[in-house]
């Protein structure tokens, strides 16, 4: 492989045995499913940031790495942790899981990593420019940053994601060059309207083409950045794909790929298989986390409302986010309406406990998925509006 | 290629150069390290799997390719510093998660071997892994 001057040092040691390490591995990931060479990225966003997903052996890693001498040559910003730092009662943090998510996120601050504590990194925390290489991790903002960015990303792990920001290189495969073509055209006979339409497209996309680059063909397309989010994350969750297109036009479609369609049918079944059977006593909205625009939405429907007494209804964001919520004194209207802004973590990568009798109640398919997937309870979905409808009557 | 006595040899593409001489530990099912193994023993846990019970220490693992969450190169990661990870790995086709693994805790980790290897190779086998010069050797039965 082809190294420059810097990175023969970089091997050597002069810049740390983290940074070693690190290249070591960027280096490895580039020999086995790249081109064989690497690419200098702008930007890092890694993952696996809370205790409860990586445990004592990623917590063990990344204490060895700055030990190392680690320290992230890029921008770096980091997913959501175990629990909001700011109100960790919220999610039955005992004290040695407190201990140990403390103990990671001084580790990441120490290597010079911006703790933005979020999925949507693209907001505000690390906003990426049309036509940079990033190497991040999490899926949904890797496919907002390709797709709706037109940024250039690998969909990175965690451990790769932090190699690359440590070394400021990723290996260069198909997703950091204009090879990145549409592999299947996928007609949307559907009709999308809300956020919960959006994300369920998302699933049901990657549920049907697991292994691919969609282009989206649909009848007519008014539909916010924030909305395509939660279609990102949707197809995040269900598939391995890293980017999509959205056109209108037949002048855009691609011959010679295999084509599929997705119908208002395939839509209602996905839905109806987490359909609201019982009273829900947790209602979570905001994965992917919520942008300023969706807080003011909410904010405008629960004003004069009240969430009931035996119901949690929380609402999540970055800590970015909520500081502007607050100035613009959004956060109070939601703290009496009863409701739980909440920042730096999610349902799913916290360590909230729930019972069997809990019926969680959400807008966004991804956490329908993975609440299901990683608890026993009864989950369910329903378009926003129904979901604080559901929380407060 | 057959060679002589018990002496078989298969190649592959050396992900991570190494050598290692030892005992095999042969399975056709994908293994996910986080869940499936115990970071705490080594030992494989996973429900239904074929090598449930078995032990990763100083073995020679061979196997189809890695499964589940990235996460999992974590958990090789502290089990090769404690010891209990396999000394060599050997793969069909190398996932992220095995090769993050291996490449974090310097473990041999050889790549693309043909899949008869499974079947020619059982668990127990005296097998050397050179995987600088790319080669599974079974040495004796």
């Amino acid at each position: 492989m082809k190294l420059s001057k810097m990175e023969k040092l970089m091997l050597k040691g002069r810049y740390g045995e983290a940074c070693k390490r690190a290249l070591e591995l960027v280096i490895a990931i580039a020999e086995s499913y790249g081109y064989g060479e690497l690419v200098r990225i702008r930007g890092a966003h890694i993952s696996g940031i809370s205790y409860k997903n990586i445990g004592d052996s990623g917590l063990e890693y990344i204490k060895d790495l700055v030990e190392g001498g680690a320290k992230v040559r890029v921008k770096t910003t980091t997913n959501p942790c175990g629990f909001d730092l700011d109100k960790p009662w919220l999610f039955d943090v005992d004290e040695g899981f407190f201990k140990k998510q403390m103990e990671i996120i001084r580790l990441l601050k120490e290597m010079g990593a911006k703790l933005s504590l979020t999925c949507t990194p693209y907001y505000v925390d690390n906003r990426p420019r049309r036509g940079d290489h990033i190497a991040w991790a999490e899926s949904s903002a890797v496919i907002y940053a390709n797709s709706v960015i037109g940024a250039y990303t690998t969909r990175e792990s965690g451990p790769s994601a932090l190699a690359a920001a440590i070394t400021g290189r990723s290996a260069l495969t198909r997703d950091h060059t204009d090879e990145r073509k549409p592999s299947i055209m996928v007609n949307v006979q559907a009709k999308v309207f809300d956020y919960l339409d959006w994300s369920l497209l998302g699933y049901v996309v990657g549920k049907l083409a697991p292994d691919e680059r969609p282009l989206l063909r649909v009848k007519r397309v008014t539909c916010s950045s924030d909305e395509l989010k939660c279609f990102c994350a949707g197809l995040g969750a269900s598939s391995t794909t890293s980017i999509f297109w959205l056109t209108t036009s037949d002048y855009n479609v691609v011959q010679g790929v295999k084509r599929i369609k997705v119908t208002h049918r395939d839509l209602r079944r996905a839905r109806d298989e987490w359909a609201l059977t019982r009273r829900p006593t947790l209602v979570f909205i905001g994965c992917p986390h919520c942008s300023l625009r969706e807080i003011k939405e909410i904010a405008k429907e629960l004003r004069g409302k009240r969430v009931k007494e035996d119901i949690k209804l929380f609402i999540s964001t970055s800590r970015s986010i909520y500081a502007m919520a607050s100035e613009l004194g959004l956060v109070e209207v939601l703290e009496r309406a009863r409701a739980h802004l909440i920042k730096d973590t999610c349902l799913i990568v916290s360590p909230i406990k729930l019972s069997k009798n809990d019926v969680v109640l959400t807008d966004s398919a991804k956490t329908a998925y993975y609440a299901e997937t990683m608890t026993n309870v009864m989950v369910a979905v329903e378009g926003r509006r129904k979901c604080l409808e559901e929380a407060t009557k | 290629m057959p060679r002589g006595g018990n002496e078989v040899i298969f190649r592959g593409k050396g992900l991570v150069k190494g050598y290692f001489r030892g005992e095999a530990l042969v399975t056709s099912m994908p293994i996910s390290f986080l869940g499936g193994v115990d970071p705490l023993t080594g030992m494989i846990v996973e429900r239904g799997h074929e090598l449930r019970g078995k032990v990763l220490a100083d073995r020679v693992l061979i196997l189809p390719h890695g499964k589940g969450s990235t996460v999992g190169s974590y958990v090789i990661y502290s089990l090769a510093k404690r010891g209990l990870a396999p000394r060599a790995i050997a793969t069909l086709r190398a996932d992220v998660m095995i090769l993050t693994g291996c490449v974090i805790s310097g473990i041999p980790l050889l790549d693309g071997i043909p899949i008869e290897t499974l079947s020619a190779i059982r668990s127990g086998d005296v097998v050397e892994i050179d995987a600088s010069r790319g080669i599974l050797r079974r040495t004796s039965r």
